[in-house]
């Protein structure tokens, strides 16, 4: 049993009601790590539809363990609000500066909370990432 | 701490700010929290509320109580203002009235009225707040009565299930219910002896409240506890209100150390007690109408 299963089996334990949600993370999981070397950013909102987490809370729990873990990458997204594209990225939000250079429009930025984006990645040896 | 309590609150806050100031205010709260697992935690769940614009950790809940025999439920009550205490705003104790022992005992059709009370009752709730999800407390013979609605009534729908000094039978059929709840949580009182006597001496009861279920759907936990050992502030507060707010499942210490039974509590209830009882009481009137 590799490490990413140890850590979902412990997660059953402790979310029991999120089984199901648990089950379709491990395959998620599974088939990234499984993949050619091309490594998927899903966004949290992509992420939760793919689960189907019964609780938030539950399913934040899981994903700071499976992060802590390194089998999941946090990344923290700033993105331009006018092309929607990233700027840069941070793994908290506590790194993200106040004004941030936007070069698709050659301007300095505040950084609104609405410009930011929660996305993870399944950490893979394989791809070197 | 109640980390989902402290989040959601902190979600809440952030939320009602201004876009301008909403990030500043995130990043000084993450700033106070020390230990980094809590602080990527709180911030994951803050982050996600914020883009899916929710700032609650769960679906809103009812929390529905039912209590045993021989009593007017009165740890409804503490039960009921300490969860109000602690941030749900819906707790409603279902009663069914004084029920004495003696129809607890007989087991033909005094169960009944009871049964149908309750199930009227959950289905005014259930069809008065159809966007709540429903979680049940029951205790003692509240135990009882949910067990036989789950088995019939296929419209009540069951978030989660908490049961307490249950009397149902060990055995259960959890596995061939028409709609089981999300989870289902047994607390058991190691010195409760009330669910050995009610196999013992009746029918159609169970053991699940001392030893537990025999079925892998049920979590059972274990406490050095009598029969109402679970209505304290302290007990609710370390193992009720994690489940009942996100269902985690707070491992219990005497889980570890609880010893093995000894033979007479384990075997005590199996012994033909009820057949025992029925021919001291079926025999002097068989004699006499003969």
């Amino acid at each position: 049993m590799n490490t990413s299963s140890q850590r979902l089996e412990s997660l059953i334990d402790r979310f029991p009601q999120e089984r199901d949600s648990i089950e379709r993370l491990r395959t998620l999981i599974e088939a990234e790590l499984n993949s050619d070397g091309t490594s998927h950013v899903f966004s949290i909102r992509r992420l939760i539809d793919k689960i189907m987490p019964s609780s938030n809370f539950a399913f934040s729990e899981i994903l700071t363990v499976l992060e802590e873990g390194g089998v999941l990458e946090k990344i923290l997204r700033v993105e331009s609000p006018f092309t929607k594209m990233g700027i840069s990225d941070f793994h908290s939000l506590l790194d993200i500066p106040p004004v941030i250079h936007d070069p698709s429009q050659d301007i300095d930025l505040e950084v609104l909370s609405e410009n930011v984006k929660l996305l993870y990645r399944v950490r893979n040896d394989k791809s070197g990432k | 701490m109640d980390l989902a309590k402290y989040s959601s609150n902190l979600l809440r806050e952030a939320q009602s700010l201004p876009e301008k100031n909403r990030l500043p205010f995130i990043q000084r709260e993450l700033k106070k929290i020390t230990t980094p697992y809590l602080r990527k935690s709180i911030e994951t769940f803050i982050q996600l509320g914020i883009e899916l614009g929710t700032n609650s950790a769960d679906r809103e809940e009812i929390i529905v109580l039912i209590h045993g025999i021989n009593t007017q439920g009165i740890w409804c009550n503490l039960v009921q203002n300490y969860l109000e205490e602690n941030g749900f705003n819906k707790v409603i104790p279902v009663k069914y009235g004084y029920f004495d022992p003696i129809r607890f005992w007989f087991p033909f059709g005094t169960r009944k009225k009871p049964i149908k009370h309750i199930v009227r009752e959950i289905r005014d709730i259930q069809t008065n707040n159809k966007n709540y999800d429903i979680v049940i407390i029951a205790h003692s013979f509240g135990t009882y009565i949910i067990s036989e609605i789950l088995k019939k009534d296929f419209d009540i729908s069951i978030k989660r299930l908490l049961l307490c000094g249950s009397i149902i039978d060990e055995n259960f059929r959890w596995d061939a219910l028409p709609k089981f709840p999300n989870i289902v949580l047994n607390e058991c009182g190691t010195q409760d002896i009330w669910p050995l006597a009610a196999k013992a001496l009746s029918w159609g009861y169970g053991i699940s409240g001392t030893f537990g279920f025999n079925s892998s759907r049920v979590i059972n936990r274990h406490h050095n506890v009598g029969h109402d050992g679970f209505f304290n502030k302290e007990f609710i507060s370390t193992y009720w209100l994690p489940f009942l707010s996100y269902g985690e499942i707070e491992k219990s210490k005497w889980d570890y150390q609880r010893p093995t039974p000894s033979f007479f509590k384990s075997s005590f209830p199996s012994w033909p007690w009820k057949t025992l009882i029925f021919l001291l009481i079926a025999s002097p009137l068989y004699f006499l109408f003969q």
